[in-house]
């Protein structure tokens, strides 16, 4: 069962890598990676749309879902989907919830010592935490200048999640991320475009209560 | 002379010989047992209770759960990991430790996919008649319209893996479906298994012994504690262990047996000893004394071990109770030897008295007799124990005493004392024999009021487990599991795969007794484990109706997959299927911690355990299981309490007909009513008076109670029989009688009240019986005599 809580670690890896759009600087400014962390790490919240197109090997059109991210500090994220059909996962430091039309499912992260480095690289990704992201993956920060000005690259460095992932690619300009690419190593791919970012969202205490289920920022 | 000195120690010498073989046997063969089970009843529905008995046995009652608490669950967590790594060092609990899990093994999602996913055709449906549904065109378009959902939700990478050779997801619905119907009793934290809600970690234990076997479980449980006591240390004592297991009950209880049992015997012995060297001052006496009482154990212990393997120790500290009754006619002897010596000597004066002693014992016997007729099985150990022991006694008594008594005792002061006051005594009961029938009409007022308050005591567990280790006990269950301890299904066959299929029907009865809401929820091992019958079946049915697969492909294609996307799975519904899932197998991997708890053996037979949660109609869940045949629902408590009752009714039956072959005894021994009555009426008496001042105390009249009083009856009888046979051979002066009476009485009501200061519930309640009955005995004895005698010579003169 825990296989199946990877994969959700790393779905929700992708989401938090869309929500992770810090505040816009100057288009020419090109940020170390240290820059682009500590920029994340000053983000008080964030609300996002996303476009998520996937390419799998057994369809035989790519999947296409639209909705809304939320992100409130400390932890607490929602993905929320309004198309095709709507969902939700919603993250907290200590649970994960998922929930369609079939109903509600919930996993206790506490319970997961082999799910929770991987929802805790989200955190780290959002709080700028460089170090803990690096002891999951290897990081390579690029400078193009072709369109997207940079990428960071994650390579996840142990078993199981190399197993399965090839990498997950943040693409972005300036300070902003426009972009998430989740690379299987089956060949699948996962790119999350992230549009009308707003990452300087703060959650009166009924949005958190509604949106999150907490009766504060502390869950 | 010469010849009668030699027949005594020819006598003597035979009986050393035999007692010397009875020792060697008892030493080679002694094995004492503290099995509560064999104290339970075993009452009509002996196949049922033997179950039980088997189950007790068995892998089940071998289990321990530890819960450790800490003040915040990292902390609970951390310890939790140091006491299993602490348990393991342990040389006490390892070499008893045949499993220990304080977090699920890891590797258990490969045993998963490697287990079943190779098997995923046996698990297609959840038996042959579903195969049909799951395969129709509409259940497929169903099943891809969900695998599509679920592609469209974040854990879709590990769903684009598995689905190619599994498009149903099959595997995924099974464990979906099996963590659903567990619930969520118990949380994980770092791969450790916690409590939810408190910060306790939870350590899972079983042992190779027996849980009954305190020999091994004494030092494993010190081990255990030990353990804890070296994390405590290193947690600043921060840490609460609670724990859980019927080994704690058993070596508890045979902690209070062996403290008891030295404490009543040593206590008693030196009391006896001091009454005894006061009234005789002879060492030798004293010793002589005890030969009867070793010979009676000695018998008793060899008639014990050679029908049932095994002495508990309560039939050892009951029988040695019981046997106590031996010292009765020892000291009748040493009176009647001391103050009226028969010129032939002790073997002469045994003669004498021995129409008395005979009857007494007779009249004990039936008693004991009686015990055993009750069925119960800790009564019926006690029976023959004692049985066979005081018939030892008695004829150790007339076979060895003669030749090791001296021909004279010394003359003691303070017993020629002791005989005058009791003379007087006597006397002055004679004398006011008017007024003596208040004594008897007080006692038939307080039985009148007491007896309006009797009870039947309800406690099947007749009090023996210790109220702290319950309380614990229940504790520990509380946090760790939500399904009823106490009512299960067992399915058992010859085989392990006959014992699957049956434990498939249960399953079938309890999902449609779910269905109709009498039943919660039950966590069987049926889904996880179907029978190989199944498994071959569900495959066979997989492939007779998805046949090469294309129509599973053309309903996958309609909802927008790629055909070819497919082919592991179509490659699947052609390759040979492989051999059927077993337990082995199972055991044997990552799982085996999820799966071992539900199969048991019982009487060398496997069987599998289904556990139940909120059964709303027990007899109607009973009846429907009856159709299953090698299924049986076990509902331990109220099985063991309808037995119980059973049980004590039976009892109460034979205390009355032991009391009536007591009457009966008397009757055709005297001949005449005034003689039976006066020795039996004390005894009757005696015992009405114990279960009114029991019930007035505001204590219920339980097995144990009921089987002390019927040793009440056919012992104190014996006080009447002394008295009796002395007052027929000199009328005016049974002082020596009244002096066998006191120091019988004064060792019994010493002995009985040792032991109901007993820490041991049925030893306490054994002895405060006896000890109120036998004071009783004593008391009404020379009141009755006197009262249904025919007025003294003397007394009529005093009168005149």
């Amino acid at each position: 069962m825990s296989v199946r809580s990877w994969f959700i670690a790393l779905g929700l890896l992708c989401a938090a890598g869309a929500a992770a759009q810090p505040q816009q600087p100057a288009a020419a400014a090109q940020p170390d990676v240290s820059q682009l962390m500590a920029a994340f790490a000053r983000m008080p919240g964030l609300e996002a749309r996303f476009v998520e197109k996937k390419r799998m090997g057994l369809l035989a059109q790519p999947l296409e879902s639209r909705g809304r991210l939320f992100f409130a500090r400390p932890g607490l994220l929602l993905r929320r989907v309004e198309s095709p059909s709507r969902s939700e996962v919603l993250i907290t430091p200590k649970e994960l919830k998922l929930r369609d039309a079939n109903g509600e499912q919930s996993i206790d992260l506490r319970a997961r010592p082999d799910v929770r480095p991987f929802v805790e690289s989200l955190t780290w990704l959002l709080a700028g935490d460089q170090k803990a992201l690096a002891s999951v993956y290897a990081l390579q920060f690029e400078r193009s200048d072709k369109g997207a000005p940079w990428q960071l690259t994650l390579t996840p460095r142990a078993e199981p999640l190399a197993h399965l992932i090839a990498y997950v690619r943040v693409v972005g300009s300036g300070l902003a991320v426009t972009e998430i690419r989740v690379r299987e190593k089956g060949g699948d791919e996962t790119v999350t475009e992230i549009v009308d970012a707003n990452p300087s969202r703060k959650f009166a205490p009924a949005e958190l209560k509604s949106l999150f289920g907490v009766e504060s920022g502390k869950p | 002379m010469r010849s009668r000195r030699f027949r005594s120690y020819l006598a003597l010498a035979l009986s050393v010989v035999v007692l010397a073989g009875l020792g060697i046997y008892v030493a080679l063969r002694l094995r004492i047992t503290t099995d509560v089970s064999l104290l339970l009843p075993a009452g009509e529905d002996r196949e049922t209770l033997s179950v039980l008995s088997r189950i007790a046995d068995s892998e089940l009652a071998r289990s321990m759960v530890l819960t450790l608490g800490a003040p915040d669950l990292d902390t609970a967590v951390a310890a939790g990991r140091e006491l299993e790594a602490e348990l393991r060092r342990e040389p006490a609990v390892h070499a008893q430790l045949a499993s220990l899990e304080g977090g699920p093994s890891t590797g258990s999602e490969r045993a998963v996919y490697e287990l079943y996913h190779p098997r995923r055709l046996a698990f297609f449906a959840q038996d042959e008649a579903g195969v049909s549904a799951a395969a129709s065109d509409e259940a497929l378009r169903a099943a891809a319209r969900r695998l599509k959902e679920r592609l469209a939700q974040p854990l879709s990478p590990l769903l684009s893996q598995l689905a190619p050779s599994d498009p149903t997801l099959s595997i995924l619905q099974l464990f979906e479906r099996v963590q659903g119907s567990q619930g969520a009793a118990l949380g994980l934290q770092d791969g450790r298994f916690v409590t939810r809600g408190e910060p306790y970690a939870v350590l899972f234990l079983r042992t190779h012994a027996r849980a009954f076997d305190s020999a091994a479980q004494a030092p494993f449980l010190a081990g255990v504690q030990a353990a804890f006591a070296r994390v405590n240390a290193r947690f600043e004592g921060k840490l609460r262990l609670d724990q859980s297991g019927a080994n704690r009950f058993a070596v508890r209880m045979e902690q209070e047996i062996d403290r008891d049992l030295t404490r009543v015997s040593s206590l008693s012995m030196l009391g006896l000893g001091l009454v005894m060297f006061l009234l005789f001052r002879s060492a030798r006496l004293l010793l002589v004394a005890a030969i009867p009482l070793g010979a009676g154990m000695l018998v008793g212990l060899s008639a014990t071990l050679a029908v049932y393997g095994s002495v508990h120790g309560v039939t050892l500290a009951f029988g040695a109770s019981l046997l106590g009754v031996a010292l009765d006619y020892v000291e009748h002897l040493y009176c009647h030897h001391a103050v009226a010596p028969h010129a032939g000597g002790p073997a002469a004066t045994l003669r004498a008295i021995a129409p008395s002693l005979v009857t007494g014992a007779l009249t004990t016997l039936v008693g004991f007799v009686a015990l055993g007729g009750s069925g119960f099985r800790g009564l019926e150990e006690t029976a023959l124990f004692s049985s066979a022991g005081l018939t030892a006694a008695l004829v150790a008594t007339f076979s060895m005493l003669p030749a090791l008594l001296p021909e004279r005792t010394r003359e003691v002061p303070l017993r020629a004392r002791l005989v005058s006051r009791l003379g007087r005594f006597f006397d002055a009961l004679r004398a006011q024999r008017a007024r003596l029938w208040i004594l008897p009409l007080l006692a038939l007022g307080v039985c009148a009021l007491g007896l309006t308050r009797a009870h039947m005591s309800q406690d099947f567990l007749l009090g023996q487990l210790d109220p702290q280790l319950m309380a614990e006990d229940q504790r520990v269950r509380s946090r760790v599991a939500r399904f009823d301890q106490s009512r299960f299904v067992i399915a058992s066959a010859a085989t392990e795969e006959q014992a699957l299929q049956v434990n498939e029907q249960v399953a079938a009865q309890l999902s449609a007794a779910v269905a109709r809401g009498e039943l919660t929820a039950f966590q069987s091992l049926a889904s996880l484990l179907p029978s190989a019958r199944r498994q071959t079946a569900v495959t066979n049915a997989a492939r007779a109706q998805l046949g090469d697969g294309q129509a599973l492909v053309r309903a996958f294609e309609a909802e927008g997959f790629r055909a070819e996307a497919f082919e592991p799975f179509l490659a699947q519904l052609a390759a040979p299927a492989p051999a059927a899932l077993s337990y082995a197998a199972l055991a044997d991997s990552p799982l085996g911690g999820l799966v071992r708890p539900f199969r048991i053996t019982l009487a060398g037979k496997p069987a599998f355990v289904t556990f139940l949660s909120g059964v709303g109609r027990p007899d109607v869940l009973a009846r429907d299981l009856a159709a299953v045949s090698g299924a049986r629902f076990i509902d331990q408590q109220a099985q063991l309490k309808r037995a119980y009752l059973d049980y004590q009714s039976r009892t109460l039956q034979w205390l009355l007909a032991g009391t009536a072959g007591v009457l009966l005894l008397l009757a055709v021994r005297y001949r005449d009513l005034r003689k039976t009555l006066a020795a039996f009426l004390p005894s009757v008496l005696g015992a009405l008076l114990t279960v009114a001042v029991l019930s007035l105390s505001g204590h219920g009249i339980d097995l144990v109670a009921l089987a002390a009083l019927l040793m009440v009856v056919s012992m104190g009888v014996d006080y009447g029989v002394f008295l009796v046979d002395a007052s027929d051979e000199s009328e005016d002066e049974p002082t020596i009688a009244l002096l066998s009476v006191f120091l019988a009485a004064t060792t019994s009501v010493l002995g009985f009240g040792l032991l109901a200061l007993s820490g041991h519930a049925m030893l306490r309640v054994i002895g405060l019986t006896a000890w109120i009955g036998m004071t009783s005995c004593a008391l009404l004895a020379p009141t009755t005599l006197v009262l249904l005698g025919r007025r003294s010579r003397r007394a009529a003169g005093e009168a005149t």
